[in-house]
């Protein structure tokens, strides 16, 4: 039975197995590793996913969809043009089907299980929605892996000394923070710390809004198709940046040319304000780890945004070290879900390591525990950086005579009033009137490493049990999750055959939009000349022309985006 | 089973030993098999480096060589983080995992090297010319190819750290400008910095600078970690010991005092985490903080969501109010009471008109249920022997008749609240546990329900009010005949 690993990322995706040789990266279609994470929906009501949609984000923004992953655990509903509808974790879902369908292609067999990584910030929430995705896209999610854990098995297997080291893992759209430390084959994650809504997308948003300061452009009343354009132009720039020191440009938005340069130095100065973000989780994870930052021995630095020079001096000032990092910080994770498939299905060559993993937050319930019963706080039952699975429990006793119910109310998070942190549920168990204190509950978290709670409360007295599984109202039941998934499966993605066809069509398209005049009328002929050649059964030679038609477009963008 | 016998170890001072025999059996038990063993495991071990603090006298084992190794990295000198990463013997690790030290082997991890490139340049290029800057051109024809230089991706990185990193291979580190550890030590602040600008910018509580104050707080959060959170140390204390009973006198300077606040709230993330600001300052001062933060500074946003407020912006009583004073039905009272007083709606008649008669009720607020009771009688009794010292005249009756209304007046006051309170709860508490009604059905009645208890408590009081009104006449009638 082979499981597959899958990073699903904010910007781009990808699916790895466990080979003989160690950890393996699937191509796509495409013969690429990275799948960008955009999903569209073409004229025919097919779904495109990768490459072909994150093109048709400028041709065709309203049937067009990127950096789901922000909003999954949310009920937020995308709307496609045509009248699809779905929910972040269909988004998803599609995604997963496609990559599915590469690793079908490549290992010659059906593929059912996979270990996800997700954020090792994501909340309860949002870890569910993610194991939905994998169920509505025909996946049984073995488990999931953080994020940061799963790059630092992929580093940590090669390393031989044992030693404790921290993983800054600056995605697309997040940011996890974990200090491992390792002996004798052993892998701990003592602390992890995150922020979900901090990553490279940030400091392009950053980019685009000193853009439109610059040349007065109002991007809120941008049409999505301009706006998708300036995106692009930020992140290009910002990309720009991180190998030179000032990126000139020039770029059509809304019918006017803008021109101009931005120096690394004024990048930098605009988001000073994120980078401060990232040390909060930095310094909360040391703490937590009951560590100092001079005890940190090596800093690993994951995810594409982390090639932000900027970045590299930040963490280099704050720890007084040089940190490390990989050529593809993309790739690690995916590698390391791939690690973690091998220990799954204890593979011989990795039956030494073992991985313990830590639950990021702290879970507890509310109660007074004054004596005047003044202040309703959160009494923590499992603390956060608590390493998982476990199953913690404390009693409660009713302060009220003749007391008939006691309410529980499921927290997690770190403020000290309820308010202020996540409510996962409420459960409640009757207990026989006596006086104040005299009944109480036995209340027992029991927290799994895929990060699923279950909360048992036991009566002292009657023995009687309450259980509860927490599923948030956020993510879908079990009958709409059938539902779904039988209407997902009518709708057919793009075949997959045909996925570098329809990748090269949509750039053309896109360079065509982007394009004035005598340029134009080439690479519209270009388009019909390669459609053809394409429905014409009778052509053997369609390697060849796609080939060529991939290098003349290539020609072109390459003489429009010199960063390509 | 004691936590060395768990482990299969003698009681020892070895940490490292301890972490060893963990591992050693990890391996047998597999965390994902059987939870309930890995549990019992690391309580052994976390319980076994505890005890080994006390097992013996500290001295040099395995585990402090252990931490020694990581001495020379102290943060404080600008070469001491260079030959750390030469001389720790993971040159394995090193090299396994950034390719750039040892470009000869590539890792097997390496599939897409395009963004690289420029890591693999010899670091003599790092401080190369720049060359000129590419065009970035998102616009429709390819203007004038001649004029933009083609993309020179193998220009070195003028990025310092890369050229740094670049040198860290030859293990010919220097204490270079560019490396991370001068350039922290060139331009941050030291400890005392801290403390002088911090005087300076407390000193003169009138004038708060608002410039000044982000521009420290955006060196803090540069600064490297033992500075940053000895700065954020200071700020609490002074925060907490000269803020919080400090208001702003004039527009200006609650402008500026909200734009401080929120700042450091912002960069420190004490409301997002406010463990942070319980960590240093006391309880009460933490809680007295944060309360200052929330109030002050998200006082419209962030009203407490536990309690409605009707349209008049008068607070309504709500279960969670209950369910978290459920023990002591007066403390309610108190807070809807000082809500009121919070919201500028005057709604103390008694206290105003005729304190004195009304000062036993108030203590008899603050304090326990058998004190209440004497109070109480206490008072009764004061009343009518105050009406005998003026007038001795009167018949017994009248005394009695006195002592009942004054004894009627301590009860309203005092067990009517609560029975209106309590009635109010247990409606409230079976509201709430019906599981039928809908939720928008319950948000109604439980309004509903929460409005008439206001409307009780104030006709309570009115009630209350009527008997020392009559009470007032008595005295006065036998006062002035």
């Amino acid at each position: 039975m082979t499981i597959v690993g899958i990073d699903l990322g904010t910007t781009n995706s990808l699916i790895s197995i466990w080979s003989e040789d160690g950890p393996e990266l699937i191509k796509n279609a495409l013969g690429k590793t990275l799948t960008p994470s955009v999903v569209g929906v073409d004229e025919e009501g097919h779904i495109l996913v990768g490459e072909a949609a994150k093109e048709r984000l400028i041709t065709h923004p309203e049937r067009t969809i990127a950096d789901f992953k922000r909003t999954m655990g949310s009920d937020k509903v995308t709307r496609f043009a045509n009248g699809y509808q779905f929910r972040p974790e269909e988004l998803s879902a599609f995604l997963l089907r496609s990559l599915k369908a590469d690793a079908e292609q490549h290992l010659g067999c059906q593929v059912t299980k996979a270990i996800i990584s997700v954020p090792a910030y994501f909340n309860d929430i949002q870890r569910k929605a993610t194991i939905d995705a994998g169920k509505l896209a025909g996946l049984e999610v073995d488990s999931l892996i953080n994020e940061p854990t799963a790059a630092a098995l992929a580093y940590g297997l090669n390393e031989v000394e044992d030693s404790q080291f921290l993983i800054f893992d600056l995605g697309g759209g997040t940011f996890d923070v974990s200090i491992l430390d390792k002996y004798d084959n052993v892998m701990e994650v003592r602390a992890t710390a995150g922020d979900n809504f901090l990553g490279g997308n940030d400091f392009r948003d950053c980019v685009r809004a000193e853009l439109a300061r610059l040349h007065e452009i109002d991007a809120d009343t941008l049409p999505n198709s301009e706006l998708a354009r300036l995106t692009r132009l930020a992140e290009a720039i910002k990309q720009e940046l991180s190998t030179r020191e000032e990126a000139r440009y020039t770029a059509t938005i809304n019918a006017t040319e803008i021109t101009g340069s931005l120096s690394r130095e004024q990048f930098e100065e605009l988001s000073s304000p994120l980078r401060r973000r990232l040390r909060v989780p930095i310094e909360r994870a040391i703490n937590d780890a009951t560590l100092t930052p001079e005890k940190i021995e090596n800093v690993v630095l994951v995810g594409g945004a982390s090639r932000m020079p900027m970045i590299r001096r930040m963490v280099g000032r704050l720890f007084q070290k040089l940190p490390l990092s990989h050529l593809n910080p993309d790739e690690l994770i995916a590698l390391g879900a791939a690690v973690q498939t091998g220990l799954k299905s204890r593979n011989a060559a990795l039956d030494d390591v073992v991985m313990t993993d830590v639950c990021p937050y702290t879970l507890g319930t509310s109660a007074v525990v004054d004596e005047n019963y003044e202040n309703l706080v959160i009494v923590p039952i499992i603390e956060r950086n608590a390493v998982v699975p476990i199953s913690q429990s404390q009693s409660f006793y009713t302060i009220r005579n003749k007391q008939t119910r006691i309410h529980l109310d499921v927290y997690q998070g770190e403020n000290m009033r309820p308010a202020d942190n996540i409510q996962l549920g409420d459960l409640t168990i009757d207990v026989p009137p006596a006086p104040a204190g005299q009944e109480g509950v036995d209340v027992r978290f029991t927290y799994d490493i895929n990060g699923a709670l279950e909360v048992e409360v036991t009566s002292l007295t009657t023995r009687e049990v309450v259980r509860k599984i927490f599923r948030n109202q956020a993510n879908l039941t079990d009958e709409e999750l059938e539902q779904r998934f039988k209407a997902l499966a009518e709708i057919k993605l793009h075949p997959r055959e045909q996925a570098e066809n329809a990748a090269l069509l949509a750039r053309a398209e896109r360079i065509y939009a982007e394009s004035l005049r005598g340029q134009r009328d080439y690479v519209r002929s270009m388009i019909l000349e390669f459609e053809a050649a394409i429905t014409d059964q009778s052509n053997r030679d369609i390697e060849s022309i796609r080939s060529a038609f991939g290098e003349a477009l290539e020609d072109l963008e390459h003489n429009l985006f010199d960063m390509d | 089973m004691s936590a060395w016998q768990t482990l299969g170890l003698e009681p020892t001072e070895d940490q490292r030993a301890i972490k060893r025999a963990y591992a050693a059996k990890l391996k047998l038990i597999r965390p994902a098999d059987d939870p309930e063993g890995f549990q019992r495991l690391r309580e052994a071990r976390d319980e076994a480096i505890f005890l080994s603090e006390f097992v013996g006298e500290i001295e040099e084992d395995a585990y402090e060589h252990y931490e020694d190794d990581d001495q020379p990295n102290a943060p404080v000198t600008a070469d001491a983080a260079s030959p750390a990463l030469d001389e720790n013997s993971d040159q394995d690790w090193l090299a396994a995992i950034s390719p750039e030290k040892t470009p000869s082997s590539e890792p097997a991890l390496d599939e897409n090297d395009g963004h690289d490139n420029d890591d693999e340049e010899p670091p003599a290029d790092a401080a190369g010319p720049d060359g000129p800057a590419p065009l970035i051109d998102g616009r429709q024809q390819p203007s004038e190819p001649a004029s933009i230089p083609p993309p020179i991706i193998t220009v070195a990185d003028p990025d310092p750290e890369i050229g740094a990193k670049g040198r860290a291979r030859t293990v010919e580190v220097t204490a270079e400008d560019d490396s991370p550890a001068a350039a922290s030590t060139g331009s941050t602040l030291t400890l005392d910095d801290v403390d002088s600008e911090l005087n300076k910018l407390m000193g003169p509580w009138n004038r708060w600078e608002k410039q000044r104050w982000a521009r420290f707080i955006a060196e803090i959060r540069e600064s490297p970690f033992e500075i940053s959170a000895y700065a954020e140390r200071q700020i609490l204390y002074a925060l907490s010991e000269i803020i919080v009973p400090l208001t702003p006198r004039s527009s200006e300077e609650r402008d500026n005092q909200h734009f401080i606040l929120s700042y450091l709230d912002e960069e420190f993330g004490w409301r997002q985490n406010d463990r942070r600001v319980y960590n240093v300052l006391s309880d009460k001062e933490a809680m007295q903080l944060m309360d200052f933060l929330r109030d002050r500074l998200y006082e419209k946003k962030q009203r407490d969501p536990t309690s409605y407020y009707d349209a008049a912006g008068f607070p309504i009583l709500m279960p969670d109010d209950f369910r978290a004073y459920l023990g002591k039905s007066d403390t309610i009272y108190e807070r809807y009471y000082r809500q009121c007083r919070d919201n500028g709606r005057v709604f103390r008649p008694a206290w105003s008109w005729v304190p004195f008669l009304f000062a036993p009720l108030w203590l008899a607020h603050r304090c326990n249920d058998g004190l209440e009771a004497l109070v109480g009688i206490a008072y009764t009794i004061a009343l009518v022997l105050i009406v005998y010292a003026i007038n001795n005249e009167g018949s017994a009756l009248l005394y009695v008749g006195l002592a009942i209304l004054a004894g009627l007046h301590v009860l309203i006051g005092v067990y009517g609240k609560r029975l209106v309170i309590s009635t109010m709860a247990t409606a409230l508490t079976e509201l709430e546990m019906d599981l039928e009604m809908s939720d928008e059905e319950k948000s109604s009645k439980l309004k509903k329900l929460g409005q008439g208890g206001s409307k009780a408590i104030f006709e309570l009081i009115l009630g209350n009010f009527g008997i020392a009104v009559i009470l007032i006449v008595i005295l006065a009638i036998f006062t002035g005949g």
